[in-house]
């Protein structure tokens, strides 16, 4: 062991851990035993020395990042506290999204509940004023006692079955008739029962036309039927017809039996007995005069006027100069 | 309550909590109507248990007239507790047709027709 005297006279014990060493040796081993010790004393300062600098670098470079993570985590805390008050931000908008989406949803119940009403609303107004139009129209063309169409719609209907008759070269045939002694009847029975009987020889006429046929009531106890695409013949047949159902009619009225009625009828037809309207009616009713003047419940065509004429010296002047068959 | 006119009537019957409408209805407009729409307003918000429009003897209604009866319908539907009936007539030509529409507006209507 070695003792080395320092100038502030502190002793330091160099080699502690060496192995005592032989006390033969010489001073030359002795200058190369400290020569050693130097050597290692110099390894071990530049070591503390490396291990010092290590140590900075080291601790400066904890410094840094202990600040850089302290840093961070500002900045963390800072991003949560935007985050959180972002979502109470988007909690808020989205809850009164909600309140505005169930209200938006209750007002379109209601404007889809009225949109529905006033559809139904239009459409009934729609259908109620087309019915209406439809009743109105038929009080226009219809007479209301019989539900026959009146004289006006009679006018218009003859016109324009006409000129298609005469379009596409067909015949057409009118019938006119009336109730034989009905002055008598109302005056035995009363208007009421009149009235009745009108009515149904109205309804047995609606049920006896074809689809193409018109009835209508063209005066007081006076009746006309326009048989569109009809020749004389089936007229006159369809008259008859006409005569023999209305003398069956079993009318009553209060319960009471009327008695039955007859009818004259007066037949003519387009082309051969007039190309007008106004011509074709007033041929049918110098026919129906005849068929009177022969003594009623009868069918005459205006075909048979000519020989007529001969047998009803009754007919009167004005219709003789009007209608000089 | 009643409206008496030399074209039609409207009387309302609290016993029997009726409206009787007799005659003819053609008046021109929402603004002639408007007594009728009050008469039949009023008798609607005194929220009786039901509510009998009897239109039997009403032989006509003009569109205005209809457009009336629908939004008293409307109108009783949505005050909610009113049980409703409509009284008309086959004899009558447009009932049959225009007063089906109204259980259309309010399904639980007694529609009859006699």
């Amino acid at each position: 062991m070695v003792k080395i005297e320092k100038p502030d006279n502190s002793i330091f014990v160099i080699g502690a851990n060496i192995k005592p060493m032989q006390p033969e040796l010489s001073r030359e081993q002795l200058l190369e035993v400290i020569e050693n010790l130097r050597l290692e004393v110099d390894t071990l300062k530049r070591e503390k020395a490396d291990l010092e600098i290590l140590l900075d670098t080291t601790t400066a470079h904890a410094d840094n990042i202990v600040e850089m993570l302290q840093a961070t985590s500002l900045q963390l805390h800072e991003s949560n506290k935007q985050l959180q008050a972002e979502i109470a931000e988007r909690q808020r908008t989205e809850a009164a999204l909600r309140a505005s989406q169930l209200e938006l949803q209750s007002l379109l119940a209601i404007v889809s509940r009225d949109k529905a009403d006033l559809e139904i609303m239009l459409e009934t107004a729609t259908q109620h004023g087309d019915l209406i139009e439809e009743l109105l129209h038929n009080q226009c063309i219809r007479d209301p006692l019989t539900g026959l169409f009146n004289r006006r719609f009679l006018g218009d209907f003859l016109e324009r079955e006409l000129n298609r008759s005469l379009r596409q070269q067909q015949p057409l045939g009118a019938i006119v008739f009336d109730i034989d002694h009905f002055k008598r009847f109302n005056d035995t029975f009363g208007h009421d029962a009149g009235d009745v009987v009108l009515a149904e020889v109205g309804r047995f006429l609606q049920n006896s036309i074809c689809n193409s046929d018109i009835a209508c009531r063209y005066g007081g106890e006076e009746f006309m039927l326009i048989l569109p695409e009809t020749d004389l013949e089936t007229t006159k047949q369809r008259a008859e017809q006409l005569r023999d159902g209305i003398k069956r009619l079993k009318l009553e009225y209060l319960h009471q039996p009327l008695g039955g009625i007859t009818v004259s009828l007066g037949v003519a037809c387009f082309p051969e007995h007039g190309s007008t309207g106004a011509e074709l009616i007033q041929v049918a009713d110098v026919a129906l005069y005849r068929a009177k003047a022969l003594g009623r419940d009868r069918v005459v065509t205006a075909k048979c006027l000519n020989d007529l004429q001969q047998l009803i010296p009754s007919l009167p002047i004005e219709l003789q100069k009007k209608f000089p068959f | 309550m009643e409206i008496r006119t030399q074209n039609y009537s409207i009387y309302y019957d609290k016993l029997t909590e009726t409206a009787i409408f007799n005659g003819s209805l053609r008046l021109s407009g929402m603004e002639e109507y408007d007594p009728i729409v009050q008469l039949l307003n009023q008798v609607a918000d005194t929220q009786p248990s039901t509510i009998t429009l009897n239109l039997r003897e009403l032989e006509f209604l003009n569109s205005s007239g209809i457009n009336i009866l629908s939004k008293f319908v409307i109108k009783v539907r949505q005050i909610g507790n009113i049980h409703m009936v409509v009284i008309g007539s086959k004899e009558v030509p447009w009932q049959g047709k225009s007063l089906k529409n109204l259980q259309r507006l309010m399904p639980s209507l007694d529609l009859v027709l006699e």
